[in-house]
């Protein structure tokens, strides 16, 4: 299973910005890298790289970084 | 799969300036302007010889539209192509990494043709049109 910091490893790569930076907690929009574009990139990616598929109907609901690792640990 | 550039999407910050700009370059409009209400977009295509844009600007304060938008400056922000099949193309597309990220659903602005949208790290934005 993966952990919680290695996910965030790899969203900060995705994200482009230092791991120490972001949590669970960080929400949509709270920095300047996450926005609707980053959104569905981050379905994308995160995605691929877990074999999860996020239904598109509950991608705009996603708000937080936990969110996405909801479907990791689902 | 076989695709056919149907249209440029552009993000503007409102229809008729937008129109006005473009028209000064010999784009002609098309279309009438629609409002996509369940979008919360303004739509209206224009033509210049063979290619063809599609304007969308805001309809209500909180349309999505507006984080496209770069710093209230109008950006292309997606191509849309014509297939013969939504269902067949999105195999295609699923199998070339895209994700779907609006199922298929009538436009307003293109006569109520189905269109459906996807989203790959390289290519972006991805709006299909269903052919008539």
């Amino acid at each position: 299973m993966t952990t919680e910091k290695d996910f965030l490893v790899f969203v900060a790569g995705v994200l482009d910005v230092p791991a120490e930076s972001i949590s669970l907690g960080t929400a949509y929009e709270s920095i300047p890298e996450w926005d609707s574009v980053m959104q569905l990139r981050l379905t994308l990616e995160i995605g691929s790289e877990y074999d999860v598929e996020i239904p598109v109907d509950e991608i705009a609901d996603i708000k937080t970084l936990g969110g996405f690792y909801k479907y990791l640990t689902a | 799969m076989k695709l056919k550039v149907h249209h440029i999407g552009y993000a503007v910050p409102a229809i008729e300036s937008a129109r006005a700009e473009f028209e000064s370059l010999g784009w002609v409009a098309c279309s009438d302007v629609t409002d996509d209400v369940s979008r919360k977009v303004r739509i209206q295509f224009l033509r210049l010889g063979d290619e063809v844009i599609e304007l969308v600007a805001p309809l209500t304060d909180d349309s999505p539209i507006k984080k496209t938008l770069q710093k209230g400056s109008g950006t292309p922000y997606h191509i849309c192509y014509e297939v013969d099949s939504l269902e067949a193309a999105e195999t295609d597309m699923k199998a070339r990494r895209f994700l779907v990220f609006k199922k298929p659903a009538p436009a307003p602005a293109i006569d109520n043709r189905r269109v459906e949208w996807f989203f790959s790290k390289c290519n972006g934005i991805v709006e299909l049109v269903e052919a008539k």
